[in-house]
């Protein structure tokens, strides 16, 4: 006991009480799928399993590989050339984050459609092929373009620890160009490489809305299918847990691609110089970069204005200002549960020393890789179970009290979000602390400051930044969010993200337009926020 | 004895024994150097003082004062032991004069800045008080240090090679100057070295931690 006594703190209790949080919900899921299996579940394993695997297969590599060379040449353009511009092209390339996957799908599988614009445009210059839009390809494609930022950001962090005395040490060692780039470069940048790959997979598992509209039958189309048209939950189950055996797997490959931990370089004090490249080089620069910001986020969303104008569409009705009220209250409420819990966790973290300590963050922190079906299912399982099992409770404070308190309300939803998203805002926050070591916190400790009065008088301070990072990063996801919103929400209660996707669902596109422009609008300025923040002025170390 | 640390034992993990049945007694007002080779576990035994890191077994009192035995293990919060770390830890965000105050909460507004200007007066420093860290020297960095652990009026400080970040150049000046204040404060003092040198001029005693 009395070793606890002096380590036992806000921290660990709220860490704790996480855990068990997160853990039951998904072990109630696991213990679900011992139930017998019933005739859908043969029919869907009969006859539908093997393309459900072959097809998300096929979409994550494909899309891993899109997107790992687009993001992956844009990040080592800008990191090595040098050219006019530059600046402003490198933030933009960061945009595409702020436009949903799903809204790049309805937007583009209107365009690519019979009496689409971008049609229209190949028939008047003479061109009568259909491009089939609403594919598995079309969504690769899709993902690649919208999610690429990821490896872009990753990469380029990566590349910027690169120094020119490596460099110049391979040429004075005669190696050419191509060999440096296959010996020094890509090696040196893998890590981060395979890292953004990994998020965009997550991401791309996580997705219904573009698979849903395109009917690509990959696994989350699957778990809502089998849920809601077929009415089964138990082989809903299933399927989640199939898709979490996936997620393992995915995880496990890459850490074995990205191979032994990140490279230490020494701290390189020489900058690199940069390459300026000749004409053709630089028409080949602006190419490639203008066209990924025009496919990934430009033309949907000047093609979204158009929208607006074709139609006699007030772009603020009342219910839209409501729809946007709903997503701003309920997207920060939850970012700041997330952040507290994060705050508590990463303090756990960073003076735990125990495995069992570092497995608890660990578990605690997976729910960024379970994609949104699953833990849909999960929270609604352990929702209907909580009311349950407060039922009596709630008959104590009103005789005619409804079974489904808990479950018909927003606190389902939100504790989904901060069961996804915990993991990014503790990411983030646990890099920052790690910026900053321990030293500073341990000597507040010396100096007769309590846990709680170095949190906010040492760590906060010290870690602003990083807690800005985390409140914008976690904030962006949760307003994109689709899947989980739209199956957890309790009935009438819209976010735009849902509003969204059923006017897309209800081919109402141009209708979807406005909303959709304004959640680009609320994910862009925070974006625009992030990326140019000022560096404090007092430097940590 | 005014510090009694009996039969301590510690490890970071499994595999690597750090401190086994490692004892200490000091006399107070004492200045103590604790010297050995680098990876000996000196810094350990420092930070198991502050309770910064929980000792397997053993006990530790200060001043009567009973910091861990069987039944109980103080934070490092209730111990009053001052630390001056290695890489001085001052608060980057503060003002020097923010810094030396950090410790003084239990004093009123009035009490707190004479001390203040006390510490910062003993340290030589009072014309650097609006500063913040980064624009300090290396040997200004470490008297504030200093001042910021023995503002509390600590029953003891511990400094961990005070001297590993500083010039050589500086080093006998700044090490007769740290010997006068701990002096004149009469505090009870370990510090860490792996100069004998070092701990020969200062200490009123050097223990050999191998
Ligand atoms: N946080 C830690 N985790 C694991 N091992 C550590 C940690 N800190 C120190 N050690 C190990 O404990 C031993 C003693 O370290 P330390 O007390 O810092 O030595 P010294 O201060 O004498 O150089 C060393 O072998 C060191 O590698
Ligand atoms: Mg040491």
């Amino acid at each position: 006991m009395k070793k606890w006594s002096a380590k036992f703190s806000i921290f660990t209790a709220l860490t704790l009480i996480t855990t068990v949080l997160v853990l039951l919900p998904f072990s109630n899921l696991f213990f679900n799928l011992f139930n017998k299996a019933n005739d859908v579940w043969i029919h869907i394993r009969t006859f539908l399993l093997f393309d459900y695997i072959k097809n998300t297969v096929l979409l994550l590599v494909l899309t891993g590989i899109f997107s790992g060379l687009i993001g992956f040449f844009s990040a080592y353009v800008v990191t090595f050339y040098e050219f006019k511009y530059k600046k402003l092209l490198s933030w933009l390339l960061i945009l595409p984050l702020a436009l949903p996957s799903y809204i790049a799908a309805f937007i583009y599988a209107d365009m690519f459609s019979y009496t689409g614009s971008f049609a229209r445009l190949l028939r008047a210059v003479g061109i009568h092929h259909n491009f089939d839009m609403m594919s598995l390809l079309g969504a690769a494609v899709i993902f690649s373009f919208t999610l690429y930022p990821y490896v872009y950001m990753l990469v380029k962090a990566g590349l910027k620890k690169h120094n020119q005395t490596l460099t110049d040490s391979a040429k004075l060692l005669k190696a050419s160009p191509f060999k440096r780039f296959r010996t020094l470069t890509l090696p040196l940048s893998r890590p981060a490489l395979i890292g953004g790959i990994l998020l965009v997979l997550l991401e791309t598992l996580n997705d219904y809305g573009v698979v849903r509209y395109f009917g690509v039958r990959v696994f989350s189309y699957a778990i809502f299918d089998a849920w809601f048209r077929l009415g089964d939950l138990s082989s809903a189950i299933r399927l989640s847990a199939i898709v979490v055996i996936f997620v393992f797997i995915i995880v496990i490959i890459e850490k074995a691609f990205r191979g032994k931990k990140s490279y230490n370089i020494l701290k390189g004090h020489k900058p690199l110089r940069l390459k300026h490249p000749t004409k053709t080089g630089r028409i080949i620069i602006y190419f490639f970069l203008i066209s990924i910001l025009l496919i990934g986020f430009f033309i949907p969303t000047i093609e979204m204005i158009f929208n607006l104008f074709t139609i006699n569409f007030t772009l603020f009705s009342v219910d839209l200002i409501y729809t946007i009220l709903n997503t701003l209250i309920i997207s920060i409420t939850a970012t700041l549960i997330i952040i507290v819990i994060a705050l508590a966790i990463a303090n756990f973290g960073r003076f735990a020393k125990s495995k069992l300590a570092k497995g608890i963050v660990k578990l605690t922190t997976l729910g960024y890789s379970i994609p949104g079906a699953v833990i849909a299912v999960s929270v609604l399982l352990f929702f209907t179970k909580v009311d349950g099992f407060l039922y009596p409770l709630y008959e104590l404070f009103d005789k005619d009290t409804k079974t489904l308190v808990l479950t018909t309300s927003l606190v389902m939803l939100t504790f989904a979000y901060v069961l996804r998203f915990l993991t990014i805002g503790f990411n983030t926050i646990d890099a920052s602390y790690e910026k900053i070591g321990t030293t500073y916190t341990e000597a507040s400790y010396t100096l007769q400051k309590s846990k709680l009065k170095t949190l906010f008088l040492v760590d906060i301070p010290l870690i602003k930044s990083g807690l800005i990072a985390a409140f914008i990063i976690v904030f962006i996801d949760i307003v994109k969010e689709l899947p989980l919103t739209l199956i957890l929400r309790p009935s009438n209660y819209n976010t735009l993200a849902t509003t969204v996707f059923i006017y897309a669902r209800d081919e109402m596109i141009q209708e979807a337009s406005a909303p959709a422009l304004i959640l680009i609008i609320i994910t862009v300025i925070p974006i625009y926020i992030l990326t140019h923040q000022k560096r404090g002025k007092n430097h940590v170390r | 004895m005014f510090v009694d640390i009996q039969s301590l034992s510690f490890d970071y993990d499994k595999h690597t024994k750090v401190l086994t049945e490692f004892s200490l007694l000091i006399k107070k007002g004492d200045i103590v150097a604790l010297i050995g080779r680098s990876g000996s576990g000196k810094s350990t035994v420092l930070r198991l003082i502050t309770g910064l890191e929980t000792p397997i077994k053993g006990r530790i009192t200060v001043n009567n004062k009973v910091f861990f035995d069987k039944h109980t293990n103080l934070p490092p919060e209730k111990r009053n032991v001052g630390m001056v770390f290695q890489d001085f830890a001052l608060f980057p965000h503060m003002t020097v004069k923010k810094n030396v105050a950090y410790g003084l909460d239990h004093l009123s507004k009035q009490k707190k800045a004479a001390r203040v200007n006390e510490l910062l007066e003993l340290v030589g420093l009072s014309h650097k008080e609006k500063n913040y860290p980064h624009q300090l020297s290396g040997g200004e960095k470490q008297r504030i240090a200093l001042a910021r652990a023995l503002a509390p009026k600590p029953d003891m400080i511990l400094l961990d090679e005070p001297f590993s970040n500083l010039d050589t150049e500086l080093k006998d000046a700044i090490r007769d100057q740290l010997k006068a204040i701990i002096k004149q404060t009469g505090v009870t003092c370990i510090f860490v070295t792996h100069d004998l040198k070092d701990a020969k001029q200062i200490a009123d005693k050097v223990i050999n931690h191998t």
